[in-house]
């Protein structure tokens, strides 16, 4: 297939899965708030953080930090390149550009999803219409993911846009756990270990575990249970390692993405060797910014592979010798 | 309030549904009795259903704006459909196939031996002087014979109900995507009314297209490898690109996937490197094709492309250079052309026209100004026209000076009354002005899509039907029963 789709299509996917990720945490943000004691709540901050966009948020808004403020960033800054409405609309504008590889129905389905985001925003942008909206979205986005799979030929194309969806989810995934353990309380104060365990189970419900944990692990929400099930569980769809798990098997199938599969393969061999118990806090953080770095590798070798480097590597000369 | 169609008024027109005195024509009965029985709220609901369907669908068409730059509009569809009936729809396709047929040979025969001209039946003056003949496509031998493999037709109904042609599109005629679309929408919004008719569909038109590119595949491989070219996603007509590549299952390019090796052969950047091309749909004008040939700063052509071409190694769609032909001046010898090189009488009629380079029509044409419509030779999309009867003193004044200084560049046709089709304004229905864009395919065979585009003026008298100058459309129906 074309280099250039291919691109178009990994990008597509992981904009949708990043809007779909931003929609949950926003909504177990506000549950989670509503359950902590105001002072020990940790507001609404750590989700600009968790974007990796503090310095965007600052230039906006200063210092200021209140709910109307960040969620409109989050949701509805068209200027914010990572709000919900600006990365559907880049989902929706990859699209456009392979309209004719997607089943039509996924198309219509991604339109509608852009169509329903910016015309309801209003709504979702109210206390009492967020919940509604944002549950909306990651349906709609849900129902894209379910049409790709079920009507869409599992071909190149396919596996392209899974690579996107899981490097992605991988790296949602690995965001949560840094942000949100950073201002987690320390075991120490017992008085407050049930509010701490609703930490533990929001960081869980952010990325949809909360159930799978409790069926996969079979014990209570412990941090190291929660950290085991989260980079190392083979099983849950959103931990790190099942990513990579699937990251690697897409590019082995697809064929000459040595350079790729050698990154995927180191970063799965040390979340295998990682030792959850004996991990402290500053060591959890550590960690995540080797994966976050080694996300960063995976996709560069993608792009070098099979989104530019045919065309780099496609002179005149050779293209005559294929 | 129900549609009534005893106060339609058709005075003065030509309807294609309803008579001079009243009566619904014969194969729309069943049309006008369903839509009669609907009360307000139905047709409400049905429009509404047929707007969020094209919304839903995504079918939009791109307009430019100076504040707003590119943006996206859902493409207007009128609810009532345009009957034809079968029997009358198949001398049309005859006299289409005809004629492009004789624009095939014509233009052939104007890169090689101009047999036309030497023979005295086309002027010398004329080609010397054409915007779009290509010095650089002379001699070259496309594969068949055959230039112009997409032609995109505009047939107008007068006000005594004869079909003439307006104009033939040779370079990348547009519209084929929004025929098919409708059709698609108005199953879904009056699904009852294809139970009681016999309507042909019309969705076979990607596969003909396809059969008609692959047949030009320079290889004799059993899966030519066709693609489309499309400027991008900015283009007006980008939809529609996208649109057929995905109903033909082929690879929408652009040009900078695309590069021409030592070999004069085209390939493709794919994930695995690079691939042979073997047919390009383009829907690019020939001045962009090729920068080492043509505009030298185009981004949007492949540069060595023409090479390719003239060296068989690809095919190109249309022809580079097929252009010569779609020009008003060529128009006005059309029929002259298909007896010169058929020995055939046209089928259908040309829109008699005075071509302004011959001293004696310029006349005609200079005396009566106020009369006619005046029409550049070579713009489409009825930009730079003339509407006699509308115009002011002044500008009547400024294109007598236009066709005095270049005569070339212009004809003249009287003002014709298009015929009108009922179109829903508001809850009621009233007479709007219509055309009709069939498309024709040329290769190894001849296709025609059944019935074609109607495209309908929405304002109240007016005949400007192009989407971009607030224009509508309509499904086209060729309905087998006769009397129904």
């Amino acid at each position: 297939m074309l280099a250039r789709v291919a691109g178009n299509m990994y990008w597509m996917a992981r904009y949708l899965e990043r809007a779909e990720d931003v929609a949950r945490l926003v909504n177990v943000n506000a549950n989670l708030l509503l359950d902590l004691p105001r002072g020990i709540a940790p507001g609404w901050r750590p989700l600009v953080t968790i974007m990796g966009a503090d310095a965007a948020y600052a230039e906006k808004h200063g210092d200021a930090v209140d709910e109307t403020k960040v969620l409109r960033f989050l949701i509805a800054d068209r200027e914010h390149a990572q709000s919900i409405l600006s990365t559907i609309a880049s989902a929706r504008e990859n699209a456009r550009t392979f309209r004719d590889a997607i089943p039509r129905e996924a198309w219509e389905e991604i339109n509608g999803l852009y169509h329903y985001t910016r015309d309801q925003l209003q709504s979702g942008l109210s206390k009492r219409g967020r919940f509604g909206y944002l549950k909306e979205i990651i349906r709609r986005s849900q129902t894209v993911t379910g049409i790709l799979a079920g009507c869409m030929n599992h071909d190149e194309g396919y596996s392209f846009i899974q690579l996107g969806r899981k490097l992605e989810r991988a790296d949602m995934t690995t965001r949560i756990l840094d942000v949100r353990t950073a201002t987690l309380l320390s075991n120490d104060v017992s008085e407050l270990r049930s509010f701490e365990n609703i930490q533990w189970m929001s960081v869980l419900k952010s990325l949809t575990g909360y159930q799978m944990y409790r069926l996969e692990m079979q014990v209570r929400v412990h941090r190291e249970d929660v950290l085991r099930f989260l980079l190392q569980s083979r099983l849950f769809p959103r931990s790190v390692l099942r990513c990579l798990d699937e990251l690697g098997q897409r590019v082995e199938r697809l064929g000459g993405g040595e350079h790729p599969l050698r990154v995927v393969v180191r970063l799965q061999r040390s979340l295998v060797e990682l030792d959850v118990s004996t991990l402290s806090p500053e060591g959890l953080h550590e960690f995540v910014d080797v994966l976050q770095i080694g996300f960063a590798e995976v996709h560069a070798a993608l792009d070098e592979t099979y989104f530019l480097g045919s065309r780099v590597a496609a002179s005149a000369s050779e293209a005559s010798a294929a | 309030m129900t549609i009534d169609w005893k106060g339609y008024p058709t005075e003065g027109l030509f309807d294609e549904m309803v008579t001079s005195s009243g009566r619904i024509r014969p194969g729309a009965g069943k049309l006008a009795s369903t839509l009669a029985r609907f009360s307000d709220d139905e047709l409400a609901t049905r429009k509404a259903a047929l707007e969020l369907s094209i919304k839903e669908m995504g079918i939009t068409f791109t307009v430019y704006t100076q504040e707003e730059g590119s943006i996206d509009r859902s493409w207007p569809l009128d609810l009532i459909p345009r009957i034809i009936r079968k029997r009358e729809w198949d001398a049309i396709e005859r006299g289409l196939i005809q004629r492009v047929r004789a624009l095939n040979m014509f233009i052939d025969d104007l890169y090689h031996a101009q047999r036309c001209i030497s023979d005295g039946v086309f002027p010398s003056a004329l080609l010397e002087n054409s915007a779009n003949f290509r010095p650089q496509c002379v001699g070259v031998k496309p594969p068949l014979g055959v230039w112009a493999h997409i032609c995109g037709s505009d047939l107008v109904r007068d006000e005594h109900g004869t079909v003439y042609v307006l104009e033939d599109n040779l370079r990348v005629p547009s519209g084929v995507s929004y025929l098919m679309e409708n059709r698609l929408v108005m199953k879904r919004v009056l699904p009852e009314l294809f139970e009681d008719y016999t309507i042909r569909p019309v969705d076979d038109y990607p596969s003909q297209l396809f059969d008609t590119l692959a047949a030009l595949s320079p290889r004799p491989a059993a899966h030519p490898e066709v693609v489309i070219l499309t400027p991008g996603i900015y283009n007006s007509a980008y939809f529609e690109h996208s649109y057929l590549a995905q109903q033909m299952g082929c690879e929408l390019v652009q040009g900078d996937d695309l590069v021409v090796g030592d070999d004069d052969c085209v390939y493709m950047h794919t994930t695995r490197g690079p691939a042979r091309v073997d047919v390009i749909y383009r829907r690019i004008d020939d001045l962009f094709l090729d920068p080492e040939v043509f505009h030298p700063d185009s981004a949007l052509g492949v540069p060595g492309l023409m090479r390719a071409w003239k060296r068989g190694n690809v095919a190109l769609a249309n022809a580079p250079g097929a252009g010569v032909a779609d020009d008003k001046a060529v128009y006005t010898f059309v029929p002259d052309l298909i007896r010169y090189y058929l020995g055939e009488k046209a089928i259908l009629p040309n829109v008699p026209s005075y071509v302004c380079e011959r001293k004696e029509d310029r006349e005609y044409v200079l005396d009566n100004l106020d009369k006619l419509v005046v029409k550049p030779a070579n713009e489409s999309g009825g930009y730079g026209m003339l509407m006699g009867p509308k115009a002011s003193k002044k500008e009547l004044a400024e294109f007598a000076a236009l066709v005095r200084k270049n005569p070339r560049n212009y004809i003249a046709q009287p003002m014709l009354t298009l015929s009108t089709v009922p179109t829903l304004i508001g809850s009621n229905v009233e007479p709007r002005h219509v055309d009709l864009r069939p498309f024709i395919l040329s290769s190894d065979r001849h296709a025609v899509t059944m019935g074609g585009l109607t495209r309908v003026a929405m304002r109240k008298g007016s005949l400007v039907v192009n989407s971009s100058q607030g224009g509508g459309s309509k499904d086209t129906w060729v309905v087998d029963e006769e009397g129904s």
